[in-house]
């Protein structure tokens, strides 16, 4: 999760991850850069996210994330 | 019967009242039969059509739910992980082929109901380059709603295949939700698992609702007969002779017709979610102000948000993640290019949501020009994005003040306004004539003013004018708050005195009647 939280730190350095448990209801991932994370996901963890991983609550949250790279792996 | 006709108003209340008499365990059914018959009404001739694409989706869907069911079972007994693997694919295989035919019926009577002469005078076109003669164009009229409706059934197909939610079994229901009367000639674009959770324990008969949904379709007739149909009168004159209309005059009919077009698609959504709420069924959000937006990527999440959530869940997410965008990405990463695939990943799935979305709004070039307008805009600005920053920190601008928002509120309406001339305009030469004509200015005041006094009464110009004023003002308090809430809480004379003001404005004021006001726009799409 460390490295997810990392990745993300560096490409928004203007969204609190650590705090923010709503990133995809309070509009502050938009589809472009759900997108961009899919793609850093996929290289970082040798997954490929299917479109039924593709859902808001997958993308809410850090540990969210972290549950979706999880069980793809 | 369109949606602001009283015959209308009038099967929409019969309905009503069998649906609330009958018992919640016959709602559905009411509601199934009522579409059916609404459509049969509206338009009987391409009934067969909204047929095909119900049971086509249909049965579609319930196969891949049985796959899916079949191979669960087939899971629960197997232990090694290599045989699960083929059980999962050989079902994904089998629920595709089901997923692909349910949407080629769908797709191929749309492309049959919308694209048929457009597809047959492109190739005439080509026949010609070649000096080969030309076939007999055949036109025939659009099935009402067939946009609509098929992207509803896609979005259903879609989901149950990527299993967001399972297939339905009863086919009265999945009637109920994909023809349902107020959506099905023009959207909003609703979704199975929230449209069918609604109706899953019946309906109960609700004063809040039936006085909520009347206030927002009372408000939806107001946008419509009083301003969406009066300033069609000024863009009507300046589209059918805009050399007439020189500089300052098309400028202003433009800005009327980005008016008019709002107050035309959201009334029409006003009065349908207005009547839905009257059944106790909350349609999808479609519009959220706006010309409030301070960019064309603000304005399209605010604009027919229920298309374009359609979009990104079904053609820009499945595009991004295809792997024709993934193959390309990796070789570009490879290539010591990240930048260039970071551009690819972002900027492809915006161009094909376009492209397929100028297609879809009409069977016309210009509707191609004017979707691929929007996606030059879009991929530019996300582009560029980081320069504009720099350039305003270079430059001090202080983005967080009044008049730098009021700025590019006014620049995004400009922008919105120049790709209207290709929706509205008949054709490319008529856009371009638009376009020459906007550039011509006049500086006397019979050249700026004349035109819209020859086109429009003094009448006419006072009320467009004043009932804008109200739009305006009303989505400026709907920006801070929810207006109908916010309403009930006040005294009886302040609320009645308001209904009675509007529902006046629309009798006086409103364009119907014989000779007077227009089908939707968005019916033609």
């Amino acid at each position: 999760m460390e490295r997810i939280l990392e990745m993300l730190k560096r490409e928004f350095p203007l969204i609190d991850f650590e705090h923010e448990k709503q990133l995809m209801s309070r509009g502050c991932l938009d589809s472009v850069a759900v997108v961009g994370i899919i793609a850093n996901l996929e290289e970082m963890f040798d997954i490929s996210v299917t479109m039924e991983y593709i859902r808001p609550e997958n993308f809410e949250s850090v540990e969210a994330m972290w549950a979706m790279v999880e069980e793809l792996q | 019967m369109n949606y602001q006709s009283l015959g209308f108003l009038c099967f929409a209340a019969v309905v009503m009242a069998v649906y609330y008499t009958i018992g919640r365990k016959r709602q559905t059914a009411v509601i199934a039969f009522a579409n059916l018959a609404f459509y049969a009404i509206v338009d009987p001739v391409h009934l067969p059509f909204l047929t095909a694409v119900l049971l086509g989706s249909f049965f579609a869907a319930r196969r891949i739910g049985r796959i899916y069911r079949e191979a669960d079972q087939k899971l629960a007994g197997c232990a090694e992980s290599a045989q699960k693997k083929q059980i999962r694919a050989e079902a994904g295989k089998r629920a595709k082929k089901a997923l692909y035919a349910g949407m080629a019926v769908g797709i191929v009577l749309l492309a049959v109901g919308k694209y048929t002469a457009f597809a047959m005078e492109n190739l005439n076109a080509v026949l010609g380059l070649f000096g080969l003669p030309g076939l007999t164009v055949f036109r025939m009229v659009m099935p009402l709603g067939i946009s609509f409706y098929v992207f509803m059934a896609i979005g259903y197909l879609l989901d149950v295949y990527w299993k967001r939610y399972p297939a339905e079994d009863g086919f009265v229901k999945y009637a109920a939700y994909l023809a349902w009367f107020p959506h099905v000639i023009q959207g909003p674009i609703d979704r199975y698992n929230e449209f069918s959770a609604q109706l899953r324990s019946g309906v109960p008969f609700s004063a809040e609702n039936l006085a909520s949904g009347a206030q927002l379709a009372l408000w939806g007739f107001f946008k419509k007969l009083v301003i969406a149909d009066r300033l069609a009168i000024l863009v009507n004159a300046a589209f059918a002779s805009p050399e007439m209309f020189a500089g300052f005059p098309m400028i202003a009919s433009l800005a009327a017709y980005s008016v008019q077009i709002y107050a035309d698609f959201s009334g029409c959504i006003d009065i349908v979610t207005g009547v839905s709420e009257m059944f106790g069924i909350h349609l999808r959000k479609n519009f959220n102000h706006p010309y409030f937006s301070r960019s064309m990527g603000e304005f399209w999440r605010r604009w027919h948000i229920s298309l374009q959530e359609w979009f990104k869940d079904y053609v820009y997410f499945p595009v991004s993640t295809s792997n024709f965008v993934k193959t390309a990405r990796r070789s570009w990463m490879k290539r010591g290019k990240p930048r260039a695939a970071e551009i690819l990943t972002s900027c492809f799935p915006i161009f094909v949501v376009w492209l397929i979305s100028g297609i879809w709004h009409g069977a016309a070039w210009k509707f191609v020009i004017w979707g691929m307008f929007h996606a030059a805009l879009l991929i530019g600005s996300n582009l560029l994005e980081p320069a504009f920053a720099a350039a305003n920190r270079t430059l001090r601008v202080r983005t967080s003040c009044a008049a730098w928002r009021g700025w590019q509120m006014l620049r995004t309406f400009a922008l919105c306004c120049i790709g209207r001339v290709f929706f509205r305009a008949e054709n490319m030469a008529a856009a371009a004539s638009v376009f020459r004509c906007m550039g011509r200015f006049e500086f006397t005041l019979s050249g700026i003013l004349g035109p819209l006094a020859w086109s429009m009464s003094i009448e006419n110009i006072i009320v467009s004018a004043c009932s804008v004023l109200v739009l305006i003002a009303v989505d400026a308090v709907q920006e801070r708050t929810r207006i109908r809430p916010a309403l009930a809480q006040r005294g009886i004379a302040l609320r009645w005195g308001l209904i009675y003001l509007c529902l006046f404005a629309v009798l006086i004021f409103g364009m119907y009647g014989k000779g007077y006001g227009s089908a939707f726009i968005y019916e033609q799409f």
